[in-house]
């Protein structure tokens, strides 16, 4: 199972230090000192719904509609996750269509790079959450994030899920029996 | 080689300790540090705000030279200390000399410059210049509640500290959003709530507490005092009150008890907008639980009633005895970074340093021998906010301003330019050129944080150190240095050699503070005062035995009838205007403007949230630019549609300079004291058709005003 | 593998690849302009240029994109000989197109600031690199676009240079194009696709079923998510996925109590 970087809605409080650490993350070094609006590219965005607060970002999809629809094998399975190789990016954007969650943009490179001259070939690159596997210290939200709210999620931290949730289930067979299983059943 | 540098965040009141990472005298990030509030964690603030030491001129260029001019027509010359400090005397003098001392007003400065700063200033006032015309930030936004608590419970602090927000069994969060205050205490909520505390939300708008809590009210704004009488009224008629604790701690029960008979949840319902039987589960729940929290914020200040409704508030915790022990209490906490040490050292019109009052013969007799002065001024001095009033009547001649920007944070800023325009003498120190400093005679530069040290108090009566970390750039100079100077110059002599100095002296006459010396506060030091001798660790919690700080040592019950808010919306200005946060800027903006991933995030004109039916009224669609005006201004502002927003209410942001909600919103302040009204101003709004147009016209006022600053200082 | 040095320095190369890719791999610079990771060796620009010589190659100038590694061959990227090449088909290509900014970027990188070629001439964005054409044929499938014509009058256009049938809007054409010849119009609910006077295609966009922003060509949603199953093909905008994806959020396991 690809790991993934997600954010416990219930602990986040839109104050957006995670979009800040991710530009900041994929920029050159000094790039505190020449960030703007076109070049600020946070991998994940703060969405404040009526109800919600979180921040969005690619699933990692373990059978990924993105890297299925791509023409040119730009998105492609690796140890953990998702991963682009962006020079082979065509900047078709069949992704950004195919990707129900809106988590994959196609953007130009001098945005993107721009303390890389041009070389003359790929202008346009897909972009997306890398759970920061270049960072030595590991994806740079999870760390600056003040309640802690984001959390990188793995197959050991999903089995565990999977079991608390069965014994909840058999806890509350034991104490109703079959009508109260039932009844959750139908909620 | 990069070098650590440990200190505190210039920001909010969390009191956030970071290290400062330099190397060849250059700032080149920040890193959190394991302090006593923020344990590791820092906001976006913290991260990012540190780059306008670099003189980034993103909003404004950096003060670097004394400024001078002849008139407030010329344009300013850059001048000498010497000649700016003989300016500042001579003609501080002469006011003095024709006027009076009282002519003249002081600010202090509740950010960057600390403790020692403030402590200096406010003995230049009254040592020096001979006035209680002494006055910080707080007016615009806790002023309600230091004087509120100070006259129910004794002491205007977080009676409680923010840690222990995080063990309480119940948070009562009225008027307050964490989120974007504090995401320190944000932190601390969720907490709180993860280890199983109840939340309680009373807030107009549905804010990132009201997420996650377990019972949210969504009051109409104005409707404060009515609810907290109906709180009160629900826990004396259901008994739900401590009754014991009552009778052996308080005092004045019978006469609040008479006064919130009538506000029944019943009749309450229709003042405040939510059905009786939430305002009774409100109080259910707060009452039932072991350990309660009340924390709140301007949305209970900055109203003409806040004293009342603090007063209010106090008296629902003393009902439930929840005051005097760990892990409850009553918490307004403080805004700013220094704006509870800029109230601990007497920046205040009626205090010396240590809430000692300046109408107490024996406090002024002790300041006075120890400031060398034969007597000082007795009666109780002016407020910030009363300056264009007093300046209508003839009465203020001089401001000087030290790091504050009320061109930017007073309310009607139209009146306030007419003020500022008749003062005879305005003096700006500060670090930016700043909307306040565009209407000096006089400029003088002061050093940053990150280029001095000093003392800063956060909001639970926290002390911390916090150090210089690079040298500073041009001719400036510390604040106190500064201060001393002109003092010295005006016949005072004041030479003080570092702020440890000046600390020592300012202890020696503070019982409350006296222990807490720069040794204890070393490193990760945290002093909560009272310190009153060294070897005392501090104090996490007030009222210990429940001996509260009044004359008769016990708590006591103020009720207050709710009176409405001042200014009525009508069919011309049908909605009513909140003034909010937001939590990636800061205050007036002169710091986080100059930072470069705070402005990436956002930027002029600012946001107003608007409900999306009224939104659908007006014509006003998401993310598209709009004027928005009262009976005293019109600014460009863009929508921001959420529901999120209650009907019938807008909500800016106070840190723009075009959109300027201060210029909408009005003087009508709180009696006692006078912190205005910011949270209810009618306006309306009016949808833009040509857009390209607006979005021009925006970036062209935006440059110019940027342009007239840098020109400014030439 | 494949042992071949590259500037002065021996490296082991898998067998197959190309003298650019070698180089690539080895970080070291050779500029290149019709070549993409993506598209197969075209070798149409030649701004790849480098000097080579192997035991089955007489020493010469040579498209590195093209040129495959093989045992004992010897690479240089920066000869005098290269540079001066490489100079003259900056210049070649700027006398064509003088007034794209990114090919004079490139060119200023390797030395060239102005051009003695094309005064007079017909000028244009468009330096024949063959991009767009490949993309549109070797990766979306569609071939709206081809190249015809010869010599001067070679010229990228589509069938019978009319709005193209086969055109399915995706601009891929536009993200490849080094010069900005081919340019992606979105605006008022309609999508064109402009290469200067001659209007590729045009579409009316679909809009999100959300917010009715414009979105996407409908042939693109036919045509581009075949491999997808049914039900991923609605129409949604970027930013109301994401207000989708954070409303149901709240749903997705919490899994750190």
């Amino acid at each position: 199972m690809n790991k993934l970087v997600i954010a416990d809605p219930g602990k986040c409080i839109g104050c957006r230090t995670c979009e800040l650490a991710c530009a900041l993350a994929h920029s050159p070094a000094d790039a505190i000192a020449t960030l703007s609006p076109a070049s600020f590219i946070p991998r994940l965005k703060v969405v404040k719904t009526a109800k919600i607060s979180t921040p969005v970002q690619c699933r990692q999809c373990d059978d990924a509609p993105c890297a299925a629809v791509c023409p040119t094998g730009t998105l492609v399975k690796g140890a953990n996750s998702v991963e682009v190789i962006p020079s082979r990016c065509i900047g078709c954007k069949s992704c950004m269509i195919a990707c129900s969650f809106g988590v994959i943009e196609v953007l130009p490179c001098e945005l993107l790079h721009s303390d890389r001259p041009y070389t003359g070939t790929t202008h346009v690159e897909a972009v997306k959450c890398d759970l920061c596997e270049s960072r030595g210290a590991g994806p740079a939200c999870i760390e600056v994030c003040p309640t802690k709210a984001i959390h990188i999620v793995d197959s050991a931290v999903m089995a565990m899920t999977a079991l608390k949730r069965r014994e909840h289930s058999a806890a509350m067979l034991v104490i109703g029996g079959t009508d109260a299983y039932l009844s959750h059943a139908d909620n | 080689m990069a070098e650590k540098v440990l200190t505190v965040c210039p920001y909010c009141g969390s009191g956030c300790k970071l290290n400062l990472v330099v190397e060849n005298g250059s700032i080149i990030g920040a890193e959190p540090a394991n302090g006593v509030t923020n344990e590791g964690e820092l906001c976006l603030k913290g991260y990012y705000g540190w780059d306008f030491l670099n003189d980034t001129k993103l909003l404004t260029p950096r003060l670097k030279k004394p400024l001078l001019r002849v008139n407030r027509n010329a344009e300013f010359k850059e001048v000498s200390w010497q000649e700016a400090i003989h300016f500042a005397a001579t003609r501080l003098m002469e006011i003095k000399q024709k006027y009076g001392p009282d002519s003249i007003m002081l600010t202090g400065s509740s950010r960057g410059p600390g403790n020692e700063a403030n402590y200096v200033m406010q003995k230049f006032a009254r040592a020096v210049v001979g006035t209680n015309n002494v006055d910080c930030c707080a007016r615009v936004c806790h002023a309600p509640s230091v004087a509120g608590l100070q006259a129910t419970l004794g002491n205007g602090a977080m009676s409680n500290s923010i840690g222990e927000i995080e063990e309480t069994k119940c948070i009562l969060v009225f008027g307050y959003n964490a989120a974007d205050s504090h995401p320190i205490v944000a932190r601390r909520i969720i907490k709180a709530k993860e280890k199983g505390a109840k939340i309680i939300v009373c807030d107009p708008r549905f804010i990132e507490t009201a997420r996650i809590a377990d019972l949210y009210l969504p009051i109409k704004n104005g409707s404060n005092m009515a609810i907290v009488n109906a709180f009160a009224n629900v826990l004396i008629e259901e008994e739900l009150y401590d009754k014991d604790y009552v009778a052996r701690y308080t005092e004045g029960f019978e006469q609040y008890k008479a006064v919130v008979a009538k506000y029944t949840p019943e009749y309450v319902e229709r003042i405040a907008g939510v059905p009786a039987a939430q305002i009774r589960q409100a109080m259910h729940m707060y009452a039932a639980a072991p350990t309660a929290t009340l924390l709140w914020g301007m949305g209970v200040t900055q109203w003409g009633q806040g004293v009342n409704v603090v007063k209010g508030l106090a008296g629902l915790a003393l009902l439930t005895g929840n005051l005097g022990h760990p892990n409850c209490g009553v918490g307004p906490v403080r805004g700013q970074n220094n704006v509870q040490g800029a109230c601990d050292v007497g920046v205040l019109p009626n205090t010396f340093p240590g809430y000692q009052k300046v109408t107490d013969p024996e406090a002024r007799a002790r300041f006075a021998k120890a400031w060398g002065v034969a007597e000082l001024p007795a009666h109780v001095g002016h407020c910030l906010t009363e300056v264009p009033h007093l300046v209508e009547e003839g009465k203020l001649k001089a401001y000087y301003i030290f790091g504050e920007d009320p061109a930017q944070s007073e309310p009607d800023l139209a009146a306030f330019r007419e003020a500022m325009g008749k003062l005879e003498l305005v003096i700006v120190q500060d670090i930016f050129m700043n909307k306040t400093a565009m209407f000096a005679d006089l400029i003088l530069p002061a050093t940053s944080w990150g280029e001095h040290e000093g003392i800063y108090s956060s909001a639970d009566r926290g002390f911390q150190r916090f150090n210089k970390a690079i040298e500073p750039k041009g001719d400036v100079k510390p604040d106190w240095e500064i201060i001393g100077l002109l003092a010295t110059a005006m016949g005072y002599p004041m030479n003080y050699k570092n702020t440890e100095e000046i600390w020592n002296e300012l202890r020696e006459l503070c019982p409350l503070f006296y222990g807490a010396t720069y040794e204890k506060l070393d490193g990760l030091g945290y002093v909560q005062w009272p310190c009153p001798t060294t070897d005392h660790p501090g104090t996490t919690y007030l009222y210990k035995d429940n001996k509260f700080d009044t004359p008769s040592g016990k708590g006591i019950f103020v009720a207050t009838d709710w009176i409405p808010p001042h200014e009525p919306t009508d069919e011309q200005y049908p909605l009513v205007l909140c003034t909010v946060r937001e939590v990636g800027h800061y205050s007036a903006r002169t710091m986080t403007g100059n930072c470069r991933a705070l402005q990436t995030l956002a930027d002029e004109p600012g946001y107003v949230q608007i409900n999306s039916l009224d939104a659908r009224k007006s014509g006003i669609e998401d993310q598209k630019l709009l004027w928005i005006s009262s009976r005293r201004g019109k600014v460009m502002v863009r929508a921001l549609v959420t529901d999120r927003a209650n009907l019938g209410a807008v909500y800016m942001t106070y840190q723009w300079w075009i959109g300027a909600c201060n210029e909408l919103t009005g003087g009508h302040h709180d009696p006692i004291s006078k912190t205005p009204e910011y949270k209810y101003t009618a306006v309306k709004l009016e949808r833009i058709e040509d857009q390209a147009a607006a979005e021009s016209r925006l970036q062209k006022d935006y440059g110019e005003l940027r342009a007239r600053h840098a020109a400014a200082i030439g | 593998m494949t042992t071949i040095t590259l500037n002065g320095q021996t490296h082991e190369v898998p067998q197959g690849i190309t003298v650019l890719e070698a180089a690539r791999r080895a970080a070291v610079d050779i500029p290149t302009l019709c070549h993409h990771e993506a598209l197969g060796s075209y070798g149409a620009c030649r701004v790849c240029v480098v000097e080579a010589e192997g035991p089955a190659l007489r020493r010469g100038l040579v498209a590195a994109c093209t040129l495959p590694v093989s045992d004992g061959l010897v690479v240089i990227t920066e000869s005098p000989d290269v540079q001066r090449t490489r100079k003259i088909l900056f210049e070649l290509l700027l006398g064509r197109s003088p007034d794209s900014e990114s090919l004079r970027a490139m060119a200023k990188r390797y030395g060239v600031h102005s051009t003695r070629f094309g005064a007079g001439a017909e000028h244009d964005l468009c330096v024949r690199c063959g991009l767009c054409v490949r993309t549109c044929k070797e990766k979306i499938g569609t071939a709206a676009i081809s190249f015809a014509g010869r010599g001067q009058g070679r010229n990228v256009t589509t069938e019978f240079g009319a709005l193209s049938e086969l055109c399915i809007g995706c601009g891929s054409c536009a993200a490849v194009c080094p010069t900005g010849m081919i340019r992606l119009e979105d605006g008022a609910g309609e999508r064109a696709i402009v290469r200067q006077d001659l209007t590729i295609a045009r579409f009316a966009l679909l809009t999100c079923t959300s917010c009715s922003a414009p979105v996407i060509t409908q042939k693109f949603m036919d045509q581009r998510l075949q491999a997808l199953p049914e039900g991923q093909s609605e129409v949604l905008c970027l930013d109301c996925k994401r207000q989708r994806t954070a409303a149901t959020a709240g749903s997705f396991p919490n899994i750190w109590s």
